[in-house]
């Protein structure tokens, strides 16, 4: 899994909230009743879903539009897709040339046989009713099912039920978060599983939050073995490691040549570490992120010959490549799968089975141990960033596996150095030189832009995130790396500003923008604790050279604020008719509970309001 | 067989080409590795090294087809250029009538170890990717390709349809040292092209084969060959503000204009725009479900109470019975994709169904009213001069009242009965009438505002302005904050927290549902008062003036199409809190000029009370491209003066 900047940002800078509530408050769609019956017979699951869902106004006609994705090794068969009025009488069923079949297209993956089937539910007089009901069968599968009871979190919910029927003597893992266990009968040598719930109560989304599995209901539940490219279990990590060690058997098949060339590059090299940078620099310069998933459903790894033909492969495909790479020279690394990426749902360590969408490298080195991402260009090796840091991952060994921690970033490791120097003059333009030295998250960003965008690409970036001005000209701008593997990069850039000075009357003045910082909920609203997952941590240094203009009749304060979720000081120092103001933030990282919400929100409230505005006299 | 040029060119003849590049496919040079930047546009990621296309025709026991034969060969510069090395091949595959795409090949050249080192597709991993109902991809990443990399690669298309032979874009996102269209044409097939972006080309050569001799039953003749170049065609980068990316990129489209039978009949295929007409009223998808449409009425419609509306309610009121009671289904045609039945029993239909329903209805109730054929934006532009159907495809209504024109529409409830949305203006309409050959104009003058007005007061302790605002959104401004938020209280009320703003609350909304009235938003809330030192500090519009200018390059070479006129009005009242009196208001301001207005002034400045109202607007939906300069420089102007402020003092 490799996520797509292009994508992203421009779901970021395009989105519109969009709930399900009209203006009066009353929701503009409900799910009805949703079924769920999921049935292991003979091997074979089948899962059998029926939903009626009421479309109470326009607005709520999102949600008539219905896309099903299966994959090849899945069958899918609509049974029943009906709209109706409110009392259940038919207005319209669905035929078969309603339906559109294609390819589903993921944005960061070439190419994948799954098919998406869809159909639109739309009717014009509201309120009415859609009733579907769909049916997936699969002969392999690592999993049963993973349920929740809602349609969309803001889709209020009448009536949810889940039933799973296995044969006796077939053993299963449950998972149940905010819902109670299933009621377990036994009948006609087989065992149901039922769940059911009424008036559900939704999850709310809020900032800095907990992740979704952890806010909403959720009935998970995976076979104790299964069969899927070979027999595996899930009884254990242990177990669950030997399966993983099955798909990925016989993926370190290097060509000779390749080995020789390894050879080769390691010869004159001396250390462990030196060793990991060469091949790790050779791997970054030789080869990209390409994603295709045929047949094997994406857990099982192209193998590394295919990544030493074509130069590419998705992050399974480079690990095992670059695992066998490292085997060659003699250094042995451990395969690790992990969930990363924003919004990752945590691990739920009683379940051993797949809850991960990337893999890495781990490799020990005495007492440390280091993690290659095999997807990163131009990183240092054991860079992991924002991505993958502090999640909990499947280290996979010979023979078994484990989950394993991986460290949290440290506040130095994120730190953002801002250095601006303006030129302000009262009859001229002003203008701004431009040099951010970037950590952590922005590092990231900048990276992606450094990789994946083009020129104007980059700059509709940069523009909403570092140049934040109301109008300018942009001069130049150049990311630089000055070393190729260093963990921060440097962004310059020259600006000419319009508008930056307004007028304050007879004076000039211009604003120093607040920290960006989110607006939290009120206190008396929040309903979840805060959790920060990395440290936000920013030093700003801005030199004022005035022409013209002198310190006029209004200068901010010096500031500090320190409380334990992190701290904010400013100073302002005159010096040979300039301006020189330090700005530092930090925020730590970490998880708060409701009964500190208001104290944290009050930090945070304290530096978004501070207003830093300088007036200058003209002369 | 002639190659209609419809086109004023001058036929300059160039060398080929005359660079360090080969345009041999599999020579790649030295240079071509070593490169390290492209001269002539430093920033690219990329650049095309040629692009050469080439379309003949073949024939077999079922008749012709078009070959089309492509070969490209791009330099990877830097990361962000490897996407190059991904390749998507769209092909058209309907039912049993398909295209096939063959003969693909791709290869990658890299310096390794002082060694060219070549890398050639293994087309085990060309992968077949179904799009829609029509549309497929064969898509494959090219091996072995990393900065510094030369790309190529060739495929070969054959198509059933000979109506439109492939399109050539000349010009993409990265630049390209030389692109070329050949085409090989037949007496039997005549076309015409259209030139966009450029009004000629580097190179264009025609010229008969004198090679082998064609036969066809017992017709003999000789390919005419024709050849256009485009060099040092620069990158598309700028898309802002534009109605279609591809009427701005150099490029040229083909269309069939008549067929000659070996049998010495002659069908037109470009004909007249009155027998284009003629042609779509005997389509039974359109003319057909017309008069169906106009019987059907009485159904739906009660009759004797229509009759007793003046015209101009007839038609509000029919317009808004097909918009509450039929949905649009997304699909722009202008063809009715449902009979009248389907769509009467579904209730929902594409643009064809719904619009020439409405016609059907207005006619019904004795308006004068006939569907107009349009180029949505994104199809593109629409030349009059070329009468082409395949140019259109989409409806609108023009209804006559008393001589006055209203353009209509029923696809879109949240747009005025007045007028249509935004997506159809663009280009002029065909009005569909028997022999119709006029044309309507589809842009509108009327400016789309949205107007404030701001009552201001302190709060007791002076550190925050309590303030009410009434904004009012007319036309497509109400349509499009209407679309964005659905008249969701929730939504609206975070938008104002994001944008902000404290303590909002007392949020109304009136006239969702009635398009033909303005959409308001009410609402009072809180904004921080900006005190220095003994001074107060007020922007009298608050934080609604626009602060970033969205014109952002430096130059442009395209025309700006905003899509239409907009305005924006303030009106400011600032109770002056006792003990304090202005030390400064800012200074009227008034400009005025065909492109734009600006209206800046102080109603009245009372010691109690400041009234200044700020007018400004856009007058054009499109300008050229010689005025962005002005349009840029105004519009800083706007941010500087409408987010002036006032100052208050302690008396």
């Amino acid at each position: 899994m490799k996520s797509n900047l292009k994508f992203l940002l421009l779901l970021i800078l395009i989105y519109h909230p969009n709930s399900s509530f009209s203006a009066t408050g009353i929701p503009n769609c409900e799910l009805i009743s949703t079924v769920t019956r999921c049935t292991v017979s003979h091997s074979k699951l089948t899962k059998n879903i029926t939903r009626l869902v009421e479309i109470k106004d326009r607005t709520g006609a999102r949600h008539a539009a219905l896309y099903f994705r299966y994959s090849k090794r899945q069958k899918l068969d609509i049974l029943l897709t009906q709209i109706e009025d409110t009392l259940g009488h038919v207005i319209r069923v669905l035929k078969r040339s309603d339906f559109k079949d294609r390819n589903a297209f993921d944005e960061s993956t070439l190419f994948v046989d799954d098919f998406i089937r869809s159909c639109d539910l739309n009717y014009n007089i509201y309120p009415y009713r859609i009733r579907y009901q769909y049916e997936s069968s699969q002969d392999e599968f690592t999993q049963l099912v993973d349920w929740d009871p809602y349609l969309d979190w803001d889709v209020p919910t009448r009536y949810a039920r889940l039933e799973v029927i296995v044969p006796r003597d077939y053993p299963v893992k449950i998972y149940c978060h905010l819902v109670g266990e299933p009621v377990k009968r036994e009948m006609d040598g087989n065992v149901s599983y039922t769940v059911e719930v009424t008036q559900v109560k939704l999850p709310v989304q809020e900032i800095y939050n907990l992740t979704s599995s952890e806010l909403g209901m959720r009935v998970w539940m995976i076979p104790a073995k299964f069969d899927w490219d070979g027999p595996g279990s899930s009884e254990s990590w242990e177990e669950y490691g030997k399966w993983i060690n099955h798909l990925n058997q016989g993926t370190d098949d290097l060509p000779e040549t390749e080995k020789a060339l390894v050879l080769n590059m390691v010869k004159k090299k001396v250390g462990k570490l030196d060793i990991i940078d060469t091949l790790y620099r050779y791997l970054q310069d030789r080869t990209r992120y390409i994603a295709v998933y045929v047949g094997v459903g994406g857990l099982k790894p192209y193998p590394a010959s295919y990544v030493c033909t074509n130069k590419y492969g998705d992050c399974k495909a480079l690990a095992v490549y670059m695992q066998a790479l490292l085997k060659v020279a003699g250094i042995t690394s451990f395969y690790t799968l992990v969930q990363a990426g924003d919004g990752a749902e945590g691990i739920i360590p009683e379940m051993p089975t797949n809850q991960f969408n990337h893999a890495i490298l781990t490799i020990p080195l005495g007492k440390d141990t280091m993690f290659l991402d095999c997807t990163r260009k131009n990183v240092p090796a054991g860079y992991f960033g924002t991505f993958t840091q502090g999640r909990e991952a499947c280290l996979v060994v010979p023979g078994a596996a484990r989950l394993i921690k991986i460290p949290f970033l440290k506040s130095s490791e994120v730190l953002e150095e801002h250095h601006h120097t303006y030129t302000l003059a009262a009859f001229a333009p002003c203008k701004v030189e431009i040099e951010n030295k970037l950590r952590g998250n922005a590092f990231d960003l900048l990276k992606g832009i450094q990789e994946q965008l083009n020129q104007s690409e980059s700059e509709f970036i940069l523009r909403e995130r570092y140049f934040n001005f109301p109008s300018f000209d942009l001069n130049h701008w150049e990311i630089k790396q000055t070393q190729k593997d260093s963990a921060f990069l440097i962004l310059n850039a020259s600006l000419q500003l319009a508008n930056y000075l307004k007028g304050y009357g007879e004076e000039l003045g211009f604003q120093i923008n607040p920290i960006y910082l989110p607006n939290f909920e009120n206190p008396g609203k929040r309903v979840s604790p805060v959790r920060l997952e990395y440290p936000v941590n920013i030093a700003d240094d801005y030199v004022y050279q005035l022409t013209g203009l002198r310190k006029g009749s209004y200068t901010p304060e010096d500031k500090e604020i320190i409380s334990k979720f992190g701290r904010y000081s400013q100073k302002i120092t005159f010096e040979g008719g300039n301006i020189l103001f330090h700005r530092e933030f930090e925020l730590y990282r970490g998880e708060y509970s409701l009964e500190d919400y208001a104290e944290f929100y009050d930090f945070i409230k304290k530096i978004k309001s501070l207003k830093i505005s300088f007036l200058l006299t003209k002369f | 067989m002639k190659l209609l040029l419809l086109c004023i060119l001058s036929l300059n003849f160039f060398p080929l080409f005359a660079q360090q590049f080969s345009q041999e496919y599999g020579k790649v040079p030295l240079g071509e590795l070593t490169l390290q930047k492209y001269d002539k546009d430093t920033a690219a990621e990329a650049v095309i090294l040629y692009d050469m296309g080439k379309s003949y025709f073949t024939h077999d026991d079922n008749g012709f087809s078009v070959i089309f034969e492509r070969k490209t060969k791009v330099k990877i510069l830097k990361s962000a250029g490897i996407e190059n090395a991904q390749v998507n091949i769209p092909y058209y595959f309907e039912g049993n009538i398909f295209e096939k795409v063959y003969d693909v090949e791709a290869t990658s050249y890299n310096i390794e170890n002082g060694l060219i080192k070549r890398v050639v597709l293994d087309n085990k991993t060309i992968y077949d990717e179904k799009k829609n109902d029509y549309w497929r991809f064969k898509k494959f990443a090219i091996p072995n390709v990393r900065p510094g990399t030369v790309i190529e690669y060739k495929y070969s298309i054959q198509s059933p349809y000979l109506f439109n032979l492939r399109d050539w874009d000349f010009q993409s996102k990265i630049p390209c040292v030389y692109s070329e269209y050949t085409t090989l044409m037949i007496p039997f097939y005549e076309y015409i092209y259209i030139m966009k972006g450029k009004d000629k080309f580097d190179v264009f050569e025609n010229k008969t084969d004198n090679g082998i001799e064609n036969n066809f039953g017992t017709i003999k003749y000789n390919d005419v060959i024709y050849k256009f170049g485009m060099k040092d065609v620069p990158a598309f980068r700028d898309e802002s503000f534009m109605a279609s990316i591809d009427d701005n990129l150099i490029g040229m489209d083909f269309q069939l204009a008549n067929i000659h039978h070996p049998n010495g009949a002659n069908i037109e295929v470009m004909s007249t725009w009155p027998k284009v007409c003629n042609d779509m009223l005997k389509e039974s998808s359109v003319g057909k479900f017309l008069t169906q449409a106009e019987k059907s009425a009485p159904e739906v419609m009660n009759m004797a109470e229509i009759n007793t509306k003046t015209p101009l309610e007839r038609m509000e009121y029919i317009v808004n019975l097909v918009k509450n009671n039929f949905s649009w289904n997304g699909y722009f045609s202008k063809y009715a994709s449902n009979s009248l039945k389907e769509f009467l029993k579904d209730k929902k239909g594409n643009s064809a169904n719904i619009n020439l329903y409405l016609t059907g209805l207005l006619r019904a109730a004795g308006l004068k009213a006939d569907p107009v054929l349009i180029s949505t934006r994104d199809n593109g532009m629409v030349y009059p001069s070329y009468p082409f159907l395949s140019f259109l495809n989409s409806f609108v209504v023009l209804v006559n009242i008393d001589g006055k024109n209203y353009l209509t529409d029923a696809t879109e409830p949240l747009c005025p009965f007045d007028m249509i949305p935004p997506v159809c203006i663009n280009s002029g309409g065909l009005i569909l009438k028997k022999d119709g050959q006029d044309w309507v104009k589809l842009a509108t003058s009327n400016i789309s505002r949205v107007d404030e007005a701001i009552k201001i007061h302190f709060s007791p302790e002076l550190d925050s302005l309590n303030f009410t605002l009434s904004a009012s959104y007319s036309n497509y401004e109400a349509m499009e904050i209407k679309d964005s938020y659905k008249d969701d209280n929730k939504a609206i009320h975070e938008y104002l927290l994001q944008k902000g703003y404290a303590n909002v609350d007392s949020l109304e909304t009136s006239n969702f549902k009635d398009s033909n009235k303005n959409y308001l938003i009410k609402y009072h809330a809180k904004a921080a008062a900006e005190m220095m030192g003994d001074k107060i500090y007020i922007s009298p519009f608050l934080i609604e003036p626009p602060a970033t200018n969205p014109l952002k390059q430096a130059s442009r070479t395209y025309k700006i199409d905003f899509n239409f006129p907009f305005g924006r009005g303030f009106s400011a009242t600032i109770d002056i809190p006792s003990g304090y009196k202005a030390d400064f208001i800012p200074q009227p301001y008034s400009l005025n000029n065909n492109l734009m207005t600006i209206d800046y002034k102080i109603v009245s400045s009372a010691e109690d009370k400041i009234i200044i109202t700020g007018y400004y607007a856009f007058k054009n939906a499109v300008y050229e491209p010689t005025d962005y300069k002005v349009l840029k420089m105004f519009y800083n102007d706007i941010i500087k003066k409408f987010n002036e402020k006032v100052v208050l003092v302690k008396k």
